[in-house]
Formats: structure tokens, sequence, C-alpha cells
């Protein structure tokens, strides 16, 4: 595999999040493309599997920032520590970080995505955006 | 324990959001239903609730409309909690929940049910802390209670946070986040109201929390066997 076909697909990965392009985003996986994201949570499979995951995160956010500076890449797979910060609806700013470790087919296609983050940060402010929200809504 | 249909119903807050969905259940499920309420919420009332005027911040005025067989539900709250009705709270919500106490122990009612607030949370402390303080209150006295502690309740007027429900879902099925995510999801008003009728009809002896895995679980059919709520 090429190094620089894969560092153009997981770009497009990471484009596709920031753009909260669901379709784009499900267009960087094989067909039968796995997201393990997090890493212990059942993963998430196919196109129907994968969009339903991006479209439930990205449904609880106005913006979604993903920061990878650098791609460390070996063999057919690499693996990418990211750092982001999404804006909910209400204008709440959540953090988080991890790294995600991809796993391509022969066609540069993500075969794999395994992503190790902590989710807690991110239950914790939806939870307190529903709590700020009955006063609105 | 057998479901106890029939009895006398009195609701401090009988024509709010929860109130009026609750009293017109209990109404359906054969209950005779009492409102305390003030002059001017006396038309908000459901069909067949019988109004008695009285102060639902005073364990005095609550006392009386209560006799030992009966069952009181404490509903007054203030409208649209937010974190800046700090105030509000102490000054509302935990007097009218610190006088149900009272008055059930006072007249020597059957049980409280009373609307808590999922604990802990990572927000609405102030909220939170009253909430925790009528609790505490609860168990110093020793009354027979059943405390029910949603978060969110969605419903008409209350629905903004259906967008966070596909998010919630994976959350719960996080292993890390599983637990946080079932104590601060989301029921519905039907849920509620199915709850708070059960809890009515089932009343416990001693306290009894009812969390939100719990509160869905009332809504389906069968309800739940109140031992595995103890």
């Amino acid at each position: 595999m090429n190094e620089a076909r894969i560092r153009q697909q997981i770009a497009a990965y990471f484009a596709a999040i920031n753009a909260l392009d669901a379709d784009a985003w499900v267009a960087t996986f094989a067909p039968d493309g796995e997201s393990h994201d997090p890493v212990g949570a059942p993963p998430h499979v196919g196109a129907a599997g994968l969009r339903g995951f991006f479209l439930a995160i990205s449904g609880g956010f106005e913006r979604l920032t993903f920061d990878a500076p650098a791609y460390y890449v070996s063999g057919n797979g690499a693996a990418v520590p990211w750092k982001a910060q999404g804006v909910t609806k209400s204008g709440r700013t959540v953090r988080f970080e991890g790294v995600d470790v991809f796993e391509l087919d022969g066609g540069g296609l993500i075969r794999r995505c395994f992503a190790y983050w902590d989710p807690a940060p991110l239950m914790a402010v939806l939870a307190s955006e529903a709590a700020s929200q009955s006063a609105r809504s | 324990m057998g479901a106890k249909i029939g009895a006398r119903v009195v609701i401090a807050g009988a024509s709010g959001y929860l109130g009026r969905s609750l009293s017109a259940e209990l109404v359906r499920r054969g209950h005779a239903v009492v409102g305390v309420v003030r002059a001017q919420s006396r038309s908000r009332l459901a069909g067949g609730v019988e109004a008695v005027s009285g102060d639902p911040l005073d364990a005095a005025s609550l006392a009386s409309a209560l006799t030992p067989r009966d069952t009181l539900v404490q509903l007054v709250g203030t409208p649209k909690p937010a974190p800046w009705k700090a105030r509000a709270f102490r000054e509302v919500d935990l007097r009218a929940g610190l006088a149900a106490v009272e008055a059930v122990k006072r007249a020597q009612a059957a049980q409280l049910v009373y609307v808590s607030v999922a604990q802990p949370a990572p927000a609405m402390h102030a909220y939170l802390a009253v909430r925790a303080e009528v609790e505490r209150a609860i168990a110093a006295v020793g009354i027979d209670a059943s405390v029910l502690r949603p978060w969110y309740v969605l419903g008409p007027g209350h629905r903004w946070p259906w967008i966070l429900k596909p998010v919630y879902a994976l959350l719960e099925r996080i292993p890390s986040t599983r637990e946080s995510a079932q104590r601060l999801g989301f029921v519905s008003l039907a849920e509620m109201t199915a709850a708070l009728a059960w809890a009515v009809e089932h009343p416990p002896h001693g306290a009894r929390i009812v969390a939100v895995p719990q509160i869905r679980e009332c809504a389906r059919s069968p309800a739940p066997n109140p031992r595995d709520l103890a």
C-alpha cells in the first residue's frame, strides 16, 4: 500500500467529520468496514451501521473539529492521535482526545478503525445540555 | 404486595406539567384524586379531580388535606428549571418538599411520592442540592416514600433533547458510560406518569428509590414487581 494513499484516506476521514458529512465519512470505509468507536463498545459495521453511528454523534453538535496533526503510518495502517472540540446546539463546548488506529484494505479503503478515547466528558456535557435546555424548551 | 387501587391520592402541584397527566391517569384508574391548589389554579386541574384550597408550601395546610390512608404526591417545583434559578429552588422546591415530608408525618398518611432528580449529575447543582436535602429529610423522618429520580422528562413543550437520544443510545452501549447514560437518560411524560401511578398503587415499607431504568420499566407491561425495586 502506498503511504501517500493511506495519508490521503485518513485525511478524508477527518475532513468528513469536520464537515459533518455522513456520506463522505462512510465513503472512506470499505463496504464491510468496521468502526470500533470507542474500543470496547459494539462495533459499527457496514454502510448503514456506520452512517447511523455518525448521525447519532453528529446530531448532538453544531460543530465538530478534529485536529490530527501527525499520522504514524506502518504497513497497511496508521495510528493517529487527535484532539477534538465539539460545540453543542446551545453553544456549549466539549473537548476530548484519543487515538485512532486504522487498517486499510488493498483498495485504500478503511477496513477497520479502532478509536481509543474516553467518552465520559462527552456524556457529562450532553447531560448538562439537556438540563440547560429545560428552561427554553 | 398487591396493587392499591381506589385509594385517595392527594396531589400538590396537580395543575402542572406532571400533575395534570398523573391526575388524569389516576382518575382513569379509579382513584379518588384531590388537588391541593391555590384558588387561581383550580381551572387548570384535570377532569374528575377534586380541588381543595391550600398552600402546598405549608406543612399544616397540606396535612389538613390528608387522612391516614392517603398517599401524598409532591410535584410542586419551579417551572422550567435552569441553573440560574437557585434561589427559586430553595424558596419553592425545598419548602414544598419539606412541607410534604412533614405533612405525611403529621397526618400519618400512607405514603409520600416525591419527584427528586437523578444523582449524581454533572449539572444543575442547586437543583440537585435541594432535592438531596428533601431526600435526607425523608430518611430522617422515616416515613414510607417512593422517590423518583428522573433527569429530563420529554413531552409537550419539553421535546428539545430528542435530538440527543441517538447519542445517548450509543453511550448506553459503551461500558464506561453505560451507567451514567442510563442514570441521566431521558424518560417520556407517559413513562413518568406510569411510574408515578405505579408508585401510588404499590406503597413501599420505608423509602424506595425509583431511578431512570425503573421509571422506564414501569411503563412496560407487566409493571415490575415492587420487590425488584426495593
